[in-house]
């Protein structure tokens, strides 16, 4: 617990001090980072020995403050470490103090929702990053980031305000805002204002979250961002509103909830994808696609699929940040990819791509592989099955067209545009499915690598080049129309999947 | 009581929605979004109201006090709906230098252009 908490300090005296002496910020975000992740390395240790711990701040009772220490918490807690010291090392003193302490402002809100476990923390938390990763988005004060910006702003806040009255709809009926003590006195009430409350908190997360329906700020504010500001959102500022689904399936049986929204999500953000044409924008739509899985994982509500939904949270924003990284470092994320042969790409970026999108495509060693086989484990239903299926191929076209494009078809430059951090990401993500293998334990997985489940996976992609090569001229003119992205309606469409959660909630 | 707070709250939470749905003024919008955001902060002091309640300081002597956790909840998130007023109005004003217009209509059709622009 001291190990977190040291975490979420060394970050606030990063960005602070960065603040007050510019001179040596980047100097003090390393050792934030280095504070952090030590604390870190600390609680993996006490954690192997003590298990999933659940304390309270202060002693005052009823009215103290639950942190909880579980897998998810570290999981995501590494993942915030991790993209912190490879966008720091790719920033490499670029950029001036305010940058630097509005960065480390956005980690020390990220991370310290990885371990808040009482629902108005996770308001605070949430609407502190959201608060943060916006005065990033417009950082360079160009017109149409502070466009985005300003989208994201006045969805999420109006997405908070329901998530607060769903707030006080769950403790007049609980009592409680810790979600442990919550979870007991909220046991086998089924009364309509708790589904109420409960539809309402999840309508405001999931527009944090990067669910379709709710949150369609994301592909604008992920793509009109510069790159570490994309990196960092599409990494693991979203991943924030799916920690707090996480917390809140502790308190409920969601049934076919999360399901439904997660097939949703994860076909029509691969759907988008396909159709987009410019880097970023795939991978901000990408993103959407992504954050499918994640819900499948946490609605299939077993804890092995929350463990896989975690894990997967953390592969997502290591392959998303290092796709952002290797387009970003090579100047090519606005543009468009039907001209590719104008581009040119250093090698560490190609390099970069290439192993992301092995990741990406839940190739066998690489880090998507093992989450998704483990989440493939816990779907029982057989309608699951098909849209994991769409969407592994709908993953793999739109991959395969990036990197058709910007590998095979561009430019390689000189060498001397290759930039070592994005070599360094790179190897870091290409390892990291087998760190993540030997965490697991390699007996207990190594059914993973079964015949069966290796020619599944590999034909994935391969089925999804046959169908490239073949319509891929039609995919090309399409483009993904602006209109749900407009702000006006994209908060008709909050409305609107906040009536379909609440159905789904009463009738099925 | 609290059928009547919900009652009050659902009505002002579609008419704020309403605003910000249908306004095309930027500030328009903001003001219902303010609107929104105090709906909130009235559902949680009438939802806690209890009649007769006595504030939670003082002596423990006293019996009925009212509950102090929705109190500290609001004074929270009247600070953040403050940063997040601020800071939209802060946003409106920089589109508004650049553009000489609040209609959000016209601004996304500039900003879509000039995005085309740049980046082609």
């Amino acid at each position: 617990m001291i190990g977190l908490l040291a975490g979420v300090t060394s970050y606030i005296f990063a960005g602070i001090l960065s603040l007050l002496f510019s001179r040596y910020r980047y100097w003090f975000s390393l050792l934030g980072w280095l504070g952090a992740s030590s604390g870190l390395a600390w609680s993996v240790i006490l954690f192997r020995d003590s298990g999933p711990v659940i304390s309270s701040l202060g002693s005052w009772g009823k009215l103290g403050i639950d942190i909880k220490i579980d897998e998810t918490t570290l999981l995501f807690a590494s993942l915030v470490v991790a993209l912190n010291l490879f966008t720091l090392l790719y920033l490499r003193g670029r950029r001036e103090g305010t940058f630097y302490a509005l960065y480390n402002f956005l980690l020390t809100s990220v991370y310290s929702v990885a371990f808040a476990h009482d629902l108005f923390n996770l308001y605070v938390t949430i609407e502190f990053m959201s608060l943060v990763a916006i005065l990033l988005i417009g950082y360079e004060r160009k017109a149409y980031q502070i466009y985005a910006g300003a989208k994201y702003l006045l969805i999420s806040s109006l997405a908070m305000s329901l998530y607060l009255i769903g707030l006080g709809l769950v403790y007049r009926v609980g009592g409680y805002l810790r979600i442990g003590e919550l979870a007991r006195s909220l046991e086998g009430n089924t009364g309509f204002s708790l589904t109420l409350g409960l539809g309402l908190m999840v309508a405001g997360l999931a527009v944090k979250g990067g669910i379709f329906l709710f949150s369609m700020w994301l592909p604008d504010a992920h793509s009109y961002s510069e790159t570490v500001v994309s990196a960092l959102l599409s990494g693991m500022a979203i991943k924030s509103g799916l920690i707090g689904i996480i917390r809140l399936s502790e308190l409920v049986d969601w049934g076919q909830l999360l399901l439904v929204l997660g097939a949703v999500t994860g076909i029509m953000g691969a759907l988008f994808a396909l159709m987009s044409d410019r880097p970023k924008k795939v991978l901000a739509y990408s993103t959407i696609s992504q954050v499918g899985y994640i819900l499948l994982g946490i609605g299939t509500g077993t804890s092995a699929g929350i463990l896989a939904a975690s894990l997967h949270l953390l592969f997502h924003g290591l392959f998303k940040a290092l796709l952002f990284l290797s387009v970003g470092a090579a100047g090519v994320g606005g543009k468009d990819i039907s001209g590719a042969e104008d581009l040119s790409l250093p090698f560490t970026s190609k390099a970069g791509l290439l192993v992301g999108s092995l990741s990406i495509m839940a190739i066998p060693p690489f880090n998507k592989y093992f989450s998704k086989a483990l989440l493939a484990e816990q779907v029982n239903q057989e309608w699951v099955w098909l849209v994991m299926l769409a969407m592994g191929l709908g993953t793999a076209m739109y991959t395969l067209k990036l990197n058709w494009a910007l590998i095979v078809e561009s430019r390689t430059e000189e060498f001397s545009k290759n930039d070592p951090s994005v070599g360094a990401f790179t190897v870091a993500v290409a390892l990291s499915g087998f760190v993540a293998w030997v965490m697991l334990g390699t007996t207990n997985t190594v059914h993973l690598f079964a015949l069966n489940h290796l020619a599944v996976y590999i034909s994935i992609p391969l089925v999804g080049g046959l169908v490239l090569l073949g319509f891929g001229k039609r995919f090309s003119e399409l483009s993904p129309p602006s209109f749900p992205f407009k702000l006006d309606n994209a908060m008709i469409s909050l409305f609107f999947g906040f009536v379909l959660i609440e159905i789904i909630l009463l009738i099925v | 009581m609290s059928n009547f707070a919900a009652t009050i709250t659902i009505i002002i939470v579609v008419v704020g929605a309403i605003g910000l749905i249908l306004k095309k003024n930027l500030l328009m919008k903001l003001l219902s979004l303010s609107i929104v955001n105090t709906a909130t902060i009235l559902f949680f002091v009438l939802v806690v109201y209890r009649p007769g309640d006595r504030a939670p300081i003082g002596p423990e002597t006293v019996s009925q006090y009212a509950d102090p956790l929705p109190q500290a909840l609001v004074l929270t998130s009247i600070v953040i709906n403050f940063g997040v007023l601020a800071l939209s109005l802060l946003f409106t004003m920089v589109l508004v230098k650049r553009y000489h217009t609040l209609d959000l209509g016209k601004i996304e059709k500039f900003v879509k252009e000039e995005f085309e622009e740049e980046k082609s």
